[in-house]
């Protein structure tokens, strides 16, 4: 109390100087701007001699203040060195331009889970994502946006659709059956979106990646995958309200098609088959005319038909947004509203989004606040109805003969002919619509009952409805006449309650001892509803959906409904404490109960650890000025992942009326489907990291190296067991996977003055993961090739990558008789049957020498996982110009292009790569290593791999801000014009449509699989901000 | 302000009571075996369950695998099965056997043993339900013993992890025994049932005389004739004179007509249900364009007809030999087509080899779809049982008079003893012309233990002849379960042959 009183007469002394001078005041105004140009609003603004608590700048970044001449102005910004400027008589205008300091940086604070902290203080592996360079990017999910921006975070595109989610891994794969994507946590909600597409990006303040298990294992048994914590925007505490208005106009459309054949070359090509074949057209000989080929002049015919071009479009995207904040002193509210439509690039495929987002914070006491924030979603999505390509040779768009047209519906060279549902039938009349509608209600107190002690409870409630329109038209042209449309509902809905409660304390002590505390306690309780009806034989299709008892026969009438509840509860605690912010420990451990596992392995403990040394604050480091920070930090810990569907510990009888037919109907029928499994329970991931965080040259350099190792076991599998029991498979926790890897964050300010900034970050990572052990199985084949005999191609086996790639090698073609008959006592080479041992058929290496093709001939093919990823931000202002320039990488890794089994393997069914105009001819080209035209055999081989290496110039956003406050008397403030580009430039070596695509979608284990995927689009949107 | 503090924590806490944290999985969409089985309805649809891997099992690649690697027919066609190459590694519709026939068999055991502590029904009722699981039972290891030999055989109920333990321990079990217990265990529970025609069954269930049927075939392959035939005259029985039924009601598009034993239900209608085969997509005359059938216009047969490249067709021995087409035999008209309305096929016009009959055909199928049943035992079969066994038996009289039934059907003239081995031939090859396509040749064959010579002899797809060997009578059980049982299963006799 003494020295408090002490405080108080040392201010007012000193304030006491400058009234006794006895000065005029004058008004003295200005913009406060950080040194990339960005206003900073809410600066305080005070001057130093005065104990008034002066003025904040406002939502342009103006201020006022009057003041005497002589007297301080003190400038201050969270985050920035406090600035003080002596006002002298002339000065009026007084600009001020912040420059961030490495140390104040570090004074940022960062979310991490259930708190924040100042990110000088982490101890664990934490990113967060600028925001700055990701906001002008067209996308509806932000997650696209993400890619190569953060060291550690590997985020694939699973395909182009509009809405369609990325699929992110955090220092890799580690499950096989489980879910392998990170938490997301929205506004301290878990699982508070159904997808990042969910959200508005303009809604977002900030990202935040926790990677190590120092900071995810406050997540315990959902911390695994690593997590996302996104930060919504919330309102300030000023009376004025902000208003910004955003809109977004573009247009989207193919950047490239394939290189197959238009239909003069397949005409060329379909002669060769006649030429080559011995079933068909056996008439021809070398000197046979062209009148005796099936397509005597080739040319005539021209381009054809690009089927991609036919289904493809140039598609119009657009974007709305309209945000309110502001508040009172003692509430703050934000309220925003967002609209996006992005049209597909396939025809009648697309989404559209409506976001609506309410947020206020009110001081209820003293020391009590409370808040509530409502969020609601809906997407509703045309899903794409064409294939593209994939495993339906018969009749998917990159397949078909340039011969056929839109409108035609048969397929005169598959199978001997056959009645198709080509692309475009598809497309006018197929209906996918999806329809999702979310909305989430967070409320929560924060209650200060002491110094230093702060409650907060929060309790939210978030719904998601999911409803499905799917019809096909009875004019489908494979259906009979009398066959009828076929029309499908779903309705789902999820629903979680979640209520979690925290306490926290801080202490402190002599200014060499900081430690604080954190406990808390979670329960949520998840609910999922599920109702399908299908019905097949609609005789009108007017109605689609919406009668759905208007069906023929009620046989065909199928309808199924399920229940499922999942519930948890958490005990959660972390403790944190450094001495002279120079040594640093934190512990932190969760205790996770859950329904989803066997009776007696429902709990489970995550317990982390991680020590930190910041060396620069060291005295014998003080000296040292072009180093301005040295800090390493080791963490270990452990982290589980329950993302496996409930119930699955217990046995279960299953239904069906889709059994054997007694009288010409199927009735009910009840089997066992699987067997109790009594101790299934949690996978478990160990891991370890070091890093190290550097800044050089007055922090002109900053650099992050991690380095990680982490051990994954327990993995939940579904070993297989001998079939004679009934049984083919049961889950079971076996199996371990193991992932290292080293990741290097750069950014260097290359020129930071007040009129021309320029900023680089560059991101590298690497990541390696191993299968060690799958139970008793040899292998496990996740995709398979097409056709009669089945192969492996993406599998796991124990001692090899995750995503490896397994196919015969490829040995070229046979070239004559002789070699043949060799062959035969030498065993080398093998082909698919006996009618493949000709010349310009395919050979391929015999592995176990055994004459015969099967699954031991199969070798390791590659690695679908880069080498190397990452990405390179550019960011340039120049005034009131600022370009952003950001190219994604990724190098090295396999990928398999699936359609080559028939469009480049001498298919006679469907079209064919250019490059098989250089197929083995007899006569014309005798020594190519091509199969000859016609000469399929379906098999999957080497030749089929390509190189996922790919660079792309992902992302340029050219802005300009004109200052509008005079022209419009201070209505509008600022219009910011801006034209952006996403996907402007690709390289690659892959040759289908883009190597970074997972048609597998973001469930599955497996990556980098182009099972015919929807093509991503190129798109340029112009974009007008108006800030009110 | 202390008093609100303390008025908040309240609140908190009892907001936290709200949210449950019960832990116990409840049973919300799906049920356990413990609560099932209590009522006779939920005791049928235990049984329903038990008849749903016939579809699996009876496919067209089931055809190929019984019929066309046979002496009977051929199908040239690129298929593992087709070209006999199978190996432990290449187990092909091996797989699909083992795993749909052991599917049956393990909701047989769970459907009786469901059936035995019902306490919903009366002792009769229990009988009745019971013996049909029984009958089912015994139908799957039919399959199993006839395709693989000596396999595992079990009847108890799979219902926990350590019973699945206990019976992943079971190696190959000698098949003479495990018929021996079915026989016994089908001759207590058959007599339960109705003795009444298949045809007559409501439901097209299984009944007495599938039962009895599988006696006779069970017992036929442990060469205990007199159970055969015990069996079987009980079908007669119920049956009477083969005269009264029509030979072209066999047809697969004739469904569940009186000479019927058992068939695989199917069913296609347009605007209805769809629970199809597509075996008729390969015995039709293959459809070069619109409505040309290998050179005849068939218009009632439609354009939309997918024929597949492979298509079966009958072997020089049974068209020439067995059942000429210059013959009497009223069923070789049936059996195969040289023309359609007297237009002449073809490729039978150049090649002499007739197309599958319309025995198999379907008019109405659409793509590869087909509704035909699929004829799987008949009373033909059982008259023709009859004969070999009383032949076995050195009953020649009685053989005679069976063998003489299918004959005189179809319009030849009464067999004469001559010798043994001659009346046994003579049976074979009726058997022959009265069941091609019936899925049971192969089975016949390697009973008879002439399949490796019948079929190197007169098979004329020379893709089977290279690669065949006399293991290849029974399928391997496949590598991939030989594995997963840790090698309690072998493959034994295929690894003698180097495979």
């Amino acid at each position: 109390m003494k020295r408090k009183c002490m405080y108080i007469l040392g201010i007012w002394m000193f304030l006491s100087i400058p009234y006794a001078m006895g000065q005029q005041s004058q008004t003295v105004q200005g913009i406060i701007k950080d040194q990339t140009g960005q206003v900073l609003v809410g600066a305080g603004i005070r001057i130093v001699e005065s104990s008034e608590p002066g003025t904040k700048s406002n939502e342009d970044g103006r201020y006022t203040i009057n003041v005497a001449p002589g007297q301080t102005l003190q400038f201050s910004y969270v985050g920035y060195e406090p600035k003080k400027v002596l006002v002298t008589s002339e000065q009026t205008v007084i600009d001020i331009v912040f420059e961030m300091s490495k140390k104040q940086e570090l004074q940022e604070v960062v979310v991490i889970g259930y708190g924040a902290v100042k990110k000088e203080d982490l101890t664990g592996s934490v990113v967060n994502v600028k925001m700055d360079d990701i906001k002008d990017v067209p996308t509806l999910s932000i997650d696209n946006a993400l890619q190569g921006r953060v060291a550690g975070m590997d985020v694939m595109s699973t395909t182009g659709e509009p809405g369609s989610s990325a699929t992110i891994r955090i220092r890799g794969t580690r499950s096989i059956t489980a879910d392998n994507e990170p938490l997301i946590v929205v506004d301290g909600v878990m699982d508070a979106v159904q997808s990042i597409a969910d959200i508005n990006a303009t809604d977002i303040e900030d990202i935040t990646i926790l990677k190590d298990a120092s900071s995810t294992a406050i997540y315990g048994s959902r911390g695994a995958n690593g997590v996302i914590i996104i930060t919504t925007k919330k309102g300030f505490n000023t009376p004025k309200p902000t208003i910004r208005m955003k809109t977004d106009y573009g247009i989207a459309q193919i950047p490239r098609y394939l290189d197959i054949m238009n239909a003069t070359e397949f005409a060329q090509y379909y002669n060769d088959y006649a030429f080559n074949s011995t079933t068909f057209f056996t008439d021809l000989t070398p000197s046979s005319p062209m009148s005796d080929y099936p397509f005597p002049d080739p040319w005539a015919h021209g381009e054809g038909t690009n089927w991609t071009k036919a289904i493809t479009r140039v598609a119009p995207y657009q974007d709305q947004s309209l945000s309110v904040s502001g508040g009172s002193n003692n509430s703050a509210y934000y309220s925003s509203f967002g609209y996006n439509n992005t049209d597909g690039i396939i025809r009648n495929s697309g989404a559209e989004r409506y976001t609506f987002r309410f947020k206020v914070d009110y001081d209820l006491l003293k020391n009590v606040k409370v808040g509530y924030n409502l969020s609601f979603t809906k997407r509703d999505q045309d899903r794409n109805m064409a294939a593209i390509g994939g495993q339906q040779p018969w009749n998917a768009a990159i397949y078909l003969s340039p011969f056929i047209g839109p409108e035609d519906s048969f397929n005169p060279i598959y199978n001997n002919g056959q009645a198709i549902n080509n692309p475009m039938h598809y497309i006018n009349l197929g209906t996918n619509n999806e329809v999702l509608q979310t909305t989430g209600h967070v409320g929560y107190i924060q209650i200060k009952p002491m110094r230093n002690l702060e409650i907060k409870s929060q309790f939210s409630h978030w719904g998601t409805q999911t409803h499905d329109y799917r019809y096909e038209s009875s004019l489908m042209p494979t259906k009979s006449e009398e066959e009828g449309g076929t029309a499908y509902r779903r309705e789902y809905d999820v629903t979680t309650l979640l209520s979690e409660t925290t306490a926290s304390y801080k202490f402190q002590r002599n200014n060499l001892h900081f430690a604080d505390a954190l406990v808390g306690f979670t329960a949520s309780d998840r609910r999922y509803n599920n109702l399908t009806l299908q019905g097949k034989g609609y005789l009108i299709d007017d109605n689609k959906w919406n009668n759905m008892n208007a069906i023929a026969d009620k046989e065909n009438y199928t309808a199924s409904s399920t229940f499922e509840k999942v519930v948890k509860s958490s005990i959660l605690g972390r403790f944190n404490y450094n001495f002279r912010n120079t040594y640093y420990i934190t512990f932190t451990g969760r205790y996770d109960m859950a329904s989803n596992f066997a009776a007696n392995q429902k709990g489970g403990f995550f317990p982390s650890a991680a020590i930190k040394w910041s060396s620069k604050n060291e005295s014998f480091m003080a000296n040292i000025s072009w180093l301005d920070e040295l800090s390493f930090r080791l963490s270990a810990g452990r982290t589980g992942n329950d993302g496996i569907p409930p119930y699955r510990a217990l046995g279960a009888l299953a239904s069906s009326t889709n059994g054997y037919l007694f009288d010409g109907s199927q009735p009910l029928m009840y089997y066992p489907s699987r067997l109790e499994s009594k101790n299934l329970t949690w996978e478990k991931t160990d891991s370890y990291n070091a890093a190290t965080d550097i800044s050089l040259f007055r922090n002109r350099v900053n650099l992050t190296f991690e380095a990680y190792l982490s051990y994954t076991r327990d993995l939940l599998l579904t070993p297989q067991l001998p079939s004679h029991t009934g049984f083919s498979s049961k889950y079971a926790n076996l199996g371990k996977t193991r992932n290292k890897g080293v990741e290097l964050s750069v950014e260097t300010r290359n020129i930071a003055s007040p009129k021309f900034f320029w900023r680089t970050n560059f991101t590298f990572m690497r990541n390696k993961q191993m299968v060690d052990d799958i139970g008793q199985y040899s292998e496990v084949s996740v995709f398979n090739s097409y056709g009669n005999n089945v192969f492996m191609m993406y599998g796991y086996k124990a001692g090899y990558p995750l995503n490896a790639l397994w196919g015969l090698q490829y040995e070229g073609v046979w070239h004559d008789q002789e070699e043949i008959i060799r062959n035969e006592k030498t065993k080398t080479y093998v082909s698919a049957a006996a009618a493949w041992y000709k010349p310009g058929y395919q050979k391929y290496l015999d592995v176990n020498q055994s004459g015969n093709i099967d699954s031991e001939d199969l070798i390791y093919l590659g690695n679908a996982d880069p080498w190397l990823q990452g990405g390179l931000q550019n960011t340039f202002k120049y005034q009131k110009l600022s370009l952003g320039v950001y190219v994604a990488y990724s190098l090295g890794g396999k990928i398999y292009n699936i359609s080559e089994q028939w469009l480049g393997s001498g298919s006679f069914s469907t079209n064919q790569y250019r490059y098989m105009l250089d197929a083995y001819h007899p006569i014309r080209n005798p020594n190519s290593n091509l199969p000859g035209a016609g000469n399929i055999d379906n098999l999957i081989s080497s030749r089929m791999v390509h190189d996922a290496t790919y660079v792309r110039l992902k992302n340029v956003s050219l802005g300009y801000v004109f200052n509008t406050k005079k022209v419009t008397k201070n209505i509008i403030s600022d219009v910011t014009f801006t034209v952006a580009g996403e996907n402007l430039y690709l390289w690659k070596k892959y040759n289908g449509f883009d190597p970074d695509v997972t048609t597998a979608g973001t469930s599955s284990t497996l990556r980098r699989i182009d099972n015919g995927a929807y093509p991503k689009a190129r798109t340029v949107v112009f974009s007008l901000q108006l800030k009110y | 302000m202390l008093k609100q503090i303390r008025h908040i924590i309240i609140a908190v806490t009892v907001l936290f009571g709200s949210v449950s944290c019960d832990f116990d999985e409840e049973r919300d969409s799906f049920i356990d075996s413990e609560n099932f089985y209590q009522t006779k309805a939920q005791c049928i649809a235990g049984l329903n369950s038990c008849y749903a891997p016939l579809l699996s099992i009876y496919t067209y690649q089931y055809m190929i695998v019984t019929e066309c690697t046979s002496d009977l027919m051929w199908v040239a066609s690129g298929d593992q099965d087709a070209q006999m190459d199978i190996t432990p590694a290449r187990p092909r519709f091996g797989q699909n056997m083992w795993t749909q026939g052991y599917l049956g068999v393990m909701r047989s055991n769970a459907a009786i043993a469901g059936i035995e502590r019902c306490p919903g029904i009366d002792e009769e009722t229990r009988g009745q339900l019971k013996a049909e699981g029984v009958v089912m039972r015994a139908y799957y290891y039919w399959f199993l013993t006839s395709t693989f030999g000596d396999v595992p055989f079990y009847t108890i109920d799979v219902a926990t992890e350590e019973i699945q333990e206990e019976v992943m321990k079971l190696g190959r079990m000698p098949a003479y025994d495990t018929r021996e217990y079915l026989i016994k265990e089908l001759q207590r529970y058959v007599p339960l049932l109705d003795q009444i025609r298949a045809s007559e069954v409501a439901g097209n269930r299984s009944g007495a005389a599938l039962g009895w049927h599988l006696i006779a075939k069970l017992a036929q392959w442990n060469k205990d004739w007199e159970t055969a035939i015990d069996a079987l005259l009980n079908i007669e029985d119920m049956y009477g004179d083969l005269s009264q039924y029509n030979i072209e009601d066999n047809w697969f598009r004739k469904k569940n007509m009186p000479e019927t034993i058992f068939e695989i239900q199917h069913i296609w209608s347009e605007g209805g249900l769809k629970v199809n085969g597509n075996l008729a997509a390969m015995v039709h005359p293959t459809r070069e364009s619109g409505t040309i059938y290998d050179g005849v216009n068939i218009p009632e047969w439609g354009n939309q007809k997918t024929t597949w490249a492979g298509t079966m067709r009958p072997n020089a021995y049974f068209y020439i030999g067995l059942q000429p087409r210059v013959g009497n035999d009223l069923r070789a008209q049936s059996n195969m087509a040289w023309e359609y309305n007297g237009e002449p096929f073809r490729n039978p016009a150049s090649t002499g080899r007739p197309w599958m009959g319309p025995k198999f055909w379907n008019p109405d199928y659409y793509l590869n779809q087909d509704g035909n049943n699929y004829k799987v035992f008949r009373y033909a079969d059982a008259i023709l049982m009859l004969a070999e066994s009383y032949a076995e038996l050195k009953d020649y009289d009685n053989a005679c008079k069976y063998l003489n039934m299918t004959r005189n059907r179809a319009g030849l003239p009464d067999y004469r003893y001559t010798t043994f081995f001659k009346l046994q031939e003579e049976i074979r090859n009726e058997r022959a012309r009265e069941l091609i396509g019936e899925f049971q040749r192969k089975y016949d064959l390697v009973r008879w233990d002439v399949w490796y010579q019948k079929t190197r002899e007169y098979q004329d797809y020379n893709r089977i002849k290279d690669v065949m060997q006399p293991c290849h009578r029974y399928y391997p059980i496949p590598l991939t379960e030989v594995i997963r049982s840790g090698y309690i299963l072998d493959n034994e006799e295929y690894s003698r042959y180097g495979l």
